[in-house]
């Protein structure tokens, strides 16, 4: 999945649980959240890497939904819940209690998987975003997440 | 933060206005706003009596603390980040197929009580 966004040269941030495992969090995730730059050309090339993986959407109990899209419509929705060959994709261009793309680019870290670079939200931005979020599954998330951030702290700025 | 957060999902389940709420307690709608956006911080008695207002009452209660997360995230912390990944799918695939043995599993023998 993420090489096809790095075939199609998608701008994105990986946010949720996928990025804060990457930053070791232990908790599991099986689906991969993401918030692209809503630059119309960028929101274009989504669609299409969409479309290379096949996706449809996703809801609880019924088959995946074809469905046609493109740079506009895609824009138009607050969160995508898709399904991929490569499993499962959420799209959304402002998580809850983030301002976005821009907002998560500030501290958003570089890091490569499998040979692919990608921008990961901080741990920081990650656990703002799910405090909003306020779901169940996320305050369970928030105890681990905020130790990880407060490490992460201790080891830039030690006594 | 939590003390804001707290009363704005009262007040909102009460399906009171903060202004409203703000009568209630015979202070400002601003006063309010300020408390749930988390530019003031509340105390714990300030943070009950407005739940009260709003027909909630808050419960603590202590519980002992848990770190088997983080003592997995130090193990995580060790690995690079392609491991991590790796760890986190084979996490799901182990669990994907204990939730097929499950669904595969016979339905069990009801265990006789044993006599008191």
């Amino acid at each position: 999945m993420l090489a096809v966004l790095a075939e199609h040269e998608v701008d994105y941030i990986v946010i949720g649980g996928f990025a804060a495992v990457a930053q070791g969090s232990p908790l599991l995730t099986n689906d991969v959240d993401i918030v692209p730059s809503p630059e119309p050309d960028n929101m274009a090339r989504l669609s299409t890497a969409l479309k290379a993986m096949r996706a449809k959407v996703r809801a609880e109990g019924v088959e995946p939904l074809p469905f046609d899209h493109d740079a506009v419509s895609l824009a138009d929705a607050r969160i995508w819940n898709l399904t991929t060959r490569y499993g499962d994709l959420d799209i959304t261009l402002r998580p809850a209690g983030t301002q976005g793309y821009d907002d998560l680019r500030r501290d958003a870290v570089a890091v490569t998987i499998r040979g692919v670079p990608v921008r990961l939200a901080s741990l920081g931005d990650i656990v703002r975003s799910k405090e909003a979020a306020g779901r169940d599954k996320d305050r369970r998330a928030l105890p681990v997440l905020r130790e990880l951030v407060s490490r992460q702290l201790r080891s830039r700025h030690p006594r | 933060m939590i003390g804001g957060e707290l009363v704005r999902e009262a007040r909102r389940r009460a399906a009171l206005t903060q202004h409203q709420l703000a009568e209630r307690a015979e202070t400002t709608q601003s006063a309010i706003a300020r408390l749930e956006s988390g530019r003031t911080s509340p105390s714990l008695e300030q943070v009950e009596r407005l739940l009260r207002l709003c027909g909630f009452q808050l419960l603590v209660e202590l519980a002992p603390y848990d770190d088997s997360d983080i003592a997995q995230a130090e193990a995580l912390l060790r690995e690079d980040v392609d491991a991590r990944i790796a760890e986190m799918e084979a996490g799901l695939a182990f669990a994907a197929e204990l939730q097929t043995a499950v669904k595969a599993a016979p339905p069990g023998r009801k265990r006789r009580r044993a006599p008191l």
